[in-house]
């Protein structure tokens, strides 16, 4: 078993002054290959349930390019991403636009 | 709450159900609006059809023939077709929509290609082939030609309906978190399956019987909720491409093996050669092959992920080459990643996955009307048209009730006299915002773990009276005690997942009740339905309908309409049986 540190960008307009980022560790077993998707998938469903990434809607097989994040700096469909490195950044893809954490406004 | 402005048809979902119905309803000069919960064209089971690899959407060779596929067997006919599917459907099928789908499909192939689908060439005896998401285009592009209005990344969450006629949806905006009341004269159900009651599908997010729970609340009926497709060859492990179905699609075709833990053949050990061969080299490989794998997961020979290996055997090398010349796409993006995984020698790790419904709202076959008065319903959301066993094209199926469903729709729409809606929504609401007046509850998360975990218990590829039984009642617990203990740690309206997951929860308790309930009541096998304690199809029984009434899972059975087919009355294996059904074929 191996661990990934994501640092995610989180802000809600209702409570956040401005946003803030937060760090989580997820674990990963050795043979198996995770993308981005998953990486959020797992800390919502097992660190933190207010994470607000887009899911309502989600192929997660690369066909309706609507999961788009930053990572690392680059945009990229979270569901296409593979996670190889030990850290990630993860942020929306457009900070004036943000709704809420990773989502934000069309 | 909002009220937005008023419409003459407004329509759930915008797969190609909704996309067609949409299509036929301003064609009667209906002003119509489609809201749906993804993005109109890049959404539902639709964009994911045949991996938007190759999709087929079905039609008599006859037809395709008289369109100018000079490869189609213009020996075909419709009738040949319509007795084919009551034989795949095991008897059980609604015969008015198998008219209606025999029928209408040369016409609703037509259109598509008239509007600017691309076909690929045929795909097997009686299809074309083309991409999910270009029937998604086509049917948009002429959706907003007509004028139909669109609101997006919306979810409805019920249908307003009084003295059992609609007036119109309650739905949610999930960026805002606003909820409003969207009036119509009449409605139109086209959200699609139920794939999220499993913890494996091959489905997208967006589906969990929003629609199916919805139309039991608002007084429809389900009709045929114990036949769910599986989908054997889907990617369980690695997870990043959990779900992918393409080594379905890549064994169909002829590549590739199904091993066991020991990397050992069970399919061909487990049937007679006769029955090994259908499930290797027919249509029929969804039903049997998750048969055989469920069979060899049990007995203990699967690997700990609870799947079995696909591989591509590396020798000789232009076993791949040949793959590629075959499907291009398996060159190009996540399905390059996969096939390279693939030729360092590894397995997939792959399992049965939830895969379509058979199941669903009870409707009639001549209107797509439901029980309700204005409310009509169409595509994989609605039961009846493939009876216990889908062999054939659902786009099909989505086509052909999408655009009856519309025509219908608008037409009650523009003779309907009734007035505004004055009652109360305190009922629609009340129930959607309780948990945010909790401070200390259950976790939603929690209760989808559960339900999921029951789902997979008791509704899996092959099912007994144990298992069923403790799905319902752990359904019923959670109906009846759990949902209303529901809080969340986020009080946030704005895109709160935890509230959207409850709003799922709600509606997948209804339809993993109903088809647990169903499961339970069918004591005999019968197409994808299949009782390990009632191995045999049994005709002097159960050729029935099961029809689940109400939210309390009340039931009845109701005769198979009589037509031109000729009902059995044996009782055989149904292994066996599928042998004798198929033995009938055209
Ligand atoms: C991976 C995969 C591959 C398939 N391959 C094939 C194939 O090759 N051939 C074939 O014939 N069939 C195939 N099928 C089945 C076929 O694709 C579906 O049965 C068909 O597309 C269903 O169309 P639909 O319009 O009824 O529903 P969908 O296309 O599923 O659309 C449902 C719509 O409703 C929306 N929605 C859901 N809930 C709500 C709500 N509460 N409020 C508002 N909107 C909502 C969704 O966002 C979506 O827009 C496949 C299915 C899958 C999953």
């Amino acid at each position: 078993m191996k661990s990934i540190t994501a640092t995610c960008y989180r802000y809600n307009k209702e409570t956040d002054k401005e946003a803030y980022y937060k760090t989580y560790d997820i674990p990963v077993e050795e043979n198996n290959s995770i993308s981005v998707y998953n990486v959020l998938e797992y800390i919502y469903d097992n660190l933190d349930p207010t994470l607000s990434f887009f899911s309502h809607a989600a192929c997660k097989q690369v066909a309706c390019g609507r999961c788009s994040v930053k990572v690392n700096g680059s945009i990229v469909l979270a569901c296409k991403e593979a996670v190889t490195a030990e850290n990630i950044l993860i942020e929306p893809v457009n900070e004036a636009k943000v709704i809420k954490d990773l989502i934000c406004s069309k | 709450m909002n009220c937005n402005t008023n419409y003459d048809v407004v329509i759930i979902g915008s797969g190609g159900a909704g996309l067609r119905a949409a299509i036929s309803a301003a064609s009667k000069n209906c002003k119509t609006i489609v809201i749906t919960r993804g993005k109109a064209n890049r959404s539902g089971a639709t964009l994911l059809a045949g991996a938007n690899i190759s999709a087929d959407i079905g039609c008599d060779g006859k037809s395709l023939y008289e369109m100018g596929f000079k490869d189609a067997n213009k020996h075909d006919s419709k009738q040949k077709w319509f007795e084919d599917l009551i034989l795949e459907g095991f008897y059980v099928n609604d015969q008015d929509l198998v008219e209606l789908f025999v029928e209408d499909a040369e016409k609703r192939v037509r259109e598509l290609i008239d509007w600017g689908m691309k076909v690929k060439g045929l795909e097997g005896d009686r299809g074309i082939s083309v991409e999910g998401s270009d029937i998604l285009d086509t049917l948009i592009k002429k959706a907003r030609e007509k004028g139909v209005e669109f609101i997006e990344d919306t979810i409805v969450t019920d249908i307003v309906v009084e003295n059992n006629e609609v007036y119109g949806v309650i739905s949610l905006d999930v960026l805002s978190g606003e909820i409003s009341f969207v009036s119509a004269k009449s409605v139109i159900i086209a959200a699609g399956g139920m794939h999220s009651i499993f913890p494996f599908t091959t489905g997208s997010t967006d589906l969990y019987g929003d629609g199916q729970a919805a139309a039991l609340r608002a007084g429809c009926e389900l009709i045929d909720m114990e036949y769910i497709s599986f989908c054997p060859v889907v990617i369980k492990h690695p997870e990043k491409y959990k779900g992918n179905l393409v080594p379905y699609i890549m064994h169909t075709i002829g590549y590739g093996d199904i091993l066991n833990k020991y990397g050992r053949d069970f399919i061909s050990t487990m049937y007679t050669k006769e029955v090994a061969n259908l499930a290797l080299n027919s249509e029929w490989n969804k039903l049997l092959i998750s048969y055989a794998i469920h069979t060899e997961i049990l007995k203990g020979k699967g690997t700990e992920e609870n799947g079995v290996y696909f591989a591509v055997n590396n020798f000789p090398r232009q076993v791949f080459d040949e793959m590629y010349r075959e499907l291009p796409a398996l060159k190009k993006g996540i399905y390059k990643e996969l096939t390279t995984y693939l030729e360092q020698g590894n397995g997939l790790v792959v399992a049965p996955a939830a895969h379509y419904f058979e199941g669903g709202i009870k409707v009639s076959g001549k209107t797509m009307e439901t029980k309700v008065k204005g409310l009509f319903a169409a595509g994989e959301c609605t039961g009846g048209l493939f009876g216990a066993n889908r062999v054939s094209a659902a786009t099909t199926e989505m086509l052909i009730e999408g655009a009856l469903a519309g025509e219908k729709a608008g037409e009650y729409a523009m003779q309907t006299d009734r007035k505004a809606y004055i009652g109360s929504f305190d009922k629609y609401i009340e129930p959607l915002m309780k948990p945010f007046n909790k401070t200390k509850g259950i976790s939603p998360i929690a209760l989808r773990k559960q339900l999921q975990e029951l789902a997979y218990e008791g509704l899996w590829v092959t099912r007994n009276e144990e298992g069923i039984e403790k799905c319902l009642a752990g359904v019923n617990e959670i109906m009846q005690y759990k949902l209303d203990e529901v809080s969340f740690i986020n009080s946030s309206k704005v895109y709160n997942k935890e509230w959207m997951e409850y709003i799922g929860l709600r509606n997948m308790c209804m339809c993993l009740g109903a088809s647990a309930k169903a499961a339970l009541l069918r004591k005999e096998s019968r197409g994808v339905h299949i009782r390990e304690d009632y191995i045999e199809t049994n005709n002097e029984k159960w050729l029935n309908k099961i029809i689940i009434e109400d939210t309390a899972f009340n039931h009845r059975f109701e005769a198979v309409n009589l037509t031109k087919v000729q009902l059995p009355d044996s009782k055989l294996d149904l292994k066996d049986f599928i042998v004798e059904l198929v033995g009938k074929l055209s």
